[in-house]
């Protein structure tokens, strides 16, 4: 897949070469946002088309906003190539959604879930990446920690399945949340 | 004249965004991956961090 996104990103770069000049920097910034939105909308279509064939397309709506609302800002594990990250987010999709209907939270803990994700939030996002770079890791933070509250205010207020989606997701990232630290913990020691 | 323009401007966009992407892992919406990070955009948004601190040290 990076192999095809990167072909198109050089066949673009050379049209834009008979328009404009660019440097080397340049042409590598623009590669490397052509094959991310490139890749990132590949995978999005491919999800959409599977999950709205099997009836789940307002699952997969509600999941990814959480996500997208969660994990977006947080960080944590994340796969190398387009296809390992493709089959990932299906795989955890799925179990969401699995979960979110056959297994139901009561108020206590889906209370629990919400102020745990506040928390972690607090002390772990964003989580480092070294492919990611961030100039402002406050802003992440409270931005994180405002869209976790949201959601949280959100599934209440909605209810029913939507609500045990939500709940589900942001387990999901807690639990990322926590091995993600301890990958991290583990390299930095080995470092030393 | 118009397809050179709008191709130009689409260049513009991908690489101011290049920078935004690159604080988000070079992922949006499937969130399990990343991209690589190039060494250019890298050096860039680490000498903004440092910019940024600097600025703010002044500032107390």
């Amino acid at each position: 897949m990076e192999r095809i996104n990167g072909y198109l990103a050089k066949h673009f770069i050379e049209k834009l070469n008979n328009y404009k000049n660019y440097n080397e920097n340049q042409m590598i910034k623009i590669t490397y946002a052509f094959c991310v939105l490139a890749g990132e909308m590949e995978k999005l279509l491919l999800l959409i088309i599977i999950f709205s064939i099997v009836g789940k397309g307002y699952a997969f709506f509600i999941i990814m906003v959480a996500l997208f609302c969660s994990k977006h800002y947080v960080g944590g594990i994340h796969m190398k190539t387009v296809a390992t990250c493709f089959i990932a987010s299906l795989i955890a999709i799925a179990v969401i959604i699995f979960m979110g209907e056959k297994f139901i939270f009561q108020s206590e803990q889906k209370m629990f879930i919400y102020i745990l994700s506040i928390l972690l939030m607090y002390f772990f996002a964003p989580m480092y990446s070294e492919n990611r770079v961030i100039t402002n890791r406050k802003k992440v933070k409270i931005k994180g920690i405002c869209a976790a509250f949201m959601m949280g205010i959100f599934g209440a207020i909605v209810g029913g399945v939507t609500e045990q989606y939500i709940v589900w997701t942001l387990l999901l990232i807690n639990i990322e949340i926590v091995i993600g630290s301890i990958m991290y913990y583990r390299k930095e020691r080995r470092k030393q | 004249m118009l397809k050179e323009h709008m191709i130009v401007k689409v260049g513009e966009i991908l690489e101011k965004a290049s920078l935004e992407l690159a604080e988000s892992t070079g992922c949006i919406f499937t969130i399990w991956g990343e991209t690589e990070l190039p060494d250019c955009i890298r050096k860039e948004l680490e000498e903004k961090n440092r910019k940024l601190r600097s600025r703010t040290k002044y500032k107390i």
